[in-house]
């Protein structure tokens, strides 16, 4: 059998056992495993495994990962969440719809401090969503506006899913986060402009609040100041080279956590984040680990680099390829998380979109456009039915309102993504005029 | 998928469990406070390189060093939560006892994965420790980490196979 045929049949045996609800790190693990096994035997085997842990778990670009959550643990025990909601309620609340665009603003602040969807959801949805229901929002408008806003914990940098993306990539991470930040914001308006329009297709869904003083709206502003002064000093060092991100999430976990404390946190409260973190970490190593034996695996069986070359050679336009694989993230995003998504598919995509010609850029901007195209459609996956996670997280705080009622609120943001795809797609500038202009 | 991160969740009520959930959360506990002083750390060698123009000798080692170490440890505290990611997309139509022990089934395979690494890593600690691998700057011995790491690969299997147990125990509401 060639190396391709073997990859090939054991990424179908996997698929199998993720099916059968093993675990996505160990049916990654397990797949690995039997397949170096095959090419190689087992003593090459048992050797690598002897130091497979300590070698993915050591590196040094992935130790932003635990900070970065801890950091948004302790935003959240810091009261921050609901500064921010505060204060973007006090600037547009009384418009139609205005304290959904709110939340969703709150959502974009907070993921400028969380580099996580699920954490921004569950933080936001906590302080936001009693406020929309007090105010009569409808129930699909409210919670899939928590949904579809958590999303932005990670499209907005810092992002864990864009950590790991540099890391499988061998791209800057400096780089990328400043290539994400436009297209953040515009995920962002593009939330409000659909919350926008929605309200005024279905009037009554989304009644205007309280409008404020500029005195009140002052007050709410300073209010979140630490806010700002930590995402200027995490994202400003890391974009300015002067931490490394590492170090940027060192100073914002610090910065946060004295927040928390000033708020009131204690020990108790410190080992509750603590856990939290650990927990989060857990999922995400252990899928990491066994995404290492699967791509050490994949690499020595040729089959992505095979894969590359025949897509290269078969004259396909490469555009129908990024709309190939544009729609397999859709279609794996309705079963799978997307860190999972982008460790199992970037070593199998990432050189095929290296080897096709896209508008002309250079492969550092190729790289780097497509690592923020494919984060903005992952990131889908975690609002479309059947198992987006955000909408669960939500759910599970609003426990009255019927699944299918968020799912169909959730159109409206649906449009909202795949729209703003498109413009990514279409307009690598969006991704990389940041970048350049940086140097 | 995972379900409930963070959420408030009791102990077990059997003793194994028991005492399977307070070890797990007590290696999560130090794991937290290696992560903190990795932050305490990073701080002040910033602050350092701000004043003395240097940072602190071998920051970034002490950084990778203790960050494998903390996520080491905090892996058995997650499969005591039960946060191990999975597809159920599948195998929703099928009965709650066939979905048990497809768990049970998963919750063995990862506890042989990770007791074979556990195993594997007694003999790479071994071996690092006779070939005196360190670190560049400080010279910690690589096998320190290692060693360090290896109790919780091997909790993290007994985790799971305390879940597996659970898993087919439990009956159809």
């Amino acid at each position: 059998m060639s190396g391709t045929a073997i990859g090939g049949t054991f990424f179908a045996l996997m698929l199998v056992l993720l099916a059968l609800r093993v675990p996505i790190a160990i049916s990654m693990f397990l797949t690995g495993v039997a397949g170096y096994v095959t090419m190689t035997g087992w003593a090459p085997l048992l050797s690598y495994l002897k130091t497979v842990a300590y070698g993915r778990f050591s590196v040094y670009d992935l130790s932003v990962v635990p900070l970065f959550l801890l950091m948004g643990s302790f935003a959240s025990r810091g009261g921050l969440s609901k500064a921010l909601f505060g204060a973007a309620g006090s600037l547009i609340g009384h418009w139609r719809g205005g304290v959904a665009m709110a939340a969703v603003g709150a959502c974009a602040g907070f993921g400028a401090i969380c580099g996580s969807s699920l954490a921004t959801a569950a933080t936001m949805g906590q302080v936001a969503l009693p406020e929309l229901r007090r105010l009569k929002y409808s129930d699909g408008l409210a919670t899939a506006t928590l949904a579809a806003g958590g999303t932005l914990g990670i499209l907005i940098p810092p992002s864990i899913v864009l950590v790991i993306y540099a890391i499988l990539a061998e791209q800057n991470i400096a780089k990328l986060f400043t290539a994400a930040f436009v297209p953040g914001i515009i995920a962002a308006l593009g939330y409000m402009l659909a919350i926008g329009i929605y309200v005024r297709l279905y009037p009554g869904s989304g009644p205007a609040g309280e409008r404020s003083s500029w005195a009140q709206r002052l007050r709410a502003l300073i209010d979140v100041w630490p806010v700002l002064l930590i995402f200027l000093l995490v994202i400003g060092g890391i974009y300015g080279g002067i931490f490394t991100p590492t170090e940027a999430a060192a100073v914002g976990t610090l910065g946060t956590g004295v927040i928390a404390v000033t708020k009131g946190m204690r020990l108790g409260g410190l080992m509750d984040c603590l856990y939290a973190t650990a927990e989060a970490t857990a999922m995400i190593f252990l899928i990491l680990l066994g995404a290492d034996v699967l791509n050490v695996f994949l690499a020595l069986s040729q089959m992505p680099a095979e894969l590359a070359t025949w897509v290269q050679g078969s004259g396909l336009p490469p555009l129908l390829v990024l709309l190939a694989i544009i729609l397999i993230y859709v279609f794996l995003g309705c079963v799978m998380d997307s860190l999972s998504m982008i460790l199992l598919t970037i070593p199998i995509f990432f050189p095929i979109i290296m080897g096709l010609d896209y508008w002309g850029l250079n492969p550092t901007d190729k790289a780097i456009w497509f690592g923020i195209l494919a984060l903005m459609v992952v990131e889908i996956g975690l609002i479309t039915p059947p198992v987006g996670m955000n909408v669960y997280i939500i759910n599970s705080l609003a426990r009255d309102v019927p699944m299918s009622v968020t799912f169909r609120g959730i159109v409206p943001f649906l449009i909202s993504d795949a729209v703003r795809v498109l413009l990514l797609a279409f307009f690598p500038v969006l991704s990389l005029f940041l970048v350049r202009w940086m140097g | 998928m995972a379900e409930s991160l963070g959420a408030p969740l009791p102990p077990p009520p059997d003793p194994v469990g028991r005492w399977l959930f307070h070890v797990s959360r007590g290696f999560a506990a130090l794991g937290g406070l290696v992560l903190v002083a990795i932050t305490l750390m990073s701080v002040a060698s910033i602050a350092s390189r701000f004043l003395t123009s240097k940072g602190l000798q071998g920051d970034f080692e002490l950084v990778q060093l203790g960050c494998a170490v903390a996520v080491a440890a905090f892996l058995p505290w997650g499969q005591m939560r039960g946060s191990h990611v999975m597809v159920d997309f599948f195998t929703e139509g099928i009965g709650q006892r066939a979905r048990n022990r497809l768990d049970a089934l998963g919750a063995l395979l990862l506890a042989i994965c990770a007791a074979v690494v556990a195993w594997r890593m007694v003999i790479g600690t071994l071996e690092l420790r006779a070939s005196q691998e360190s670190s560049m700057l400080l010279g910690v011995p690589t096998w320190y980490a290692t060693l360090l790491m290896t109790p919780s690969f091997a909790l993290l299997a007994l985790t799971a196979l305390y879940s597996a147990r659970i898993k087919l125990q439990e009956r159809a509401p």
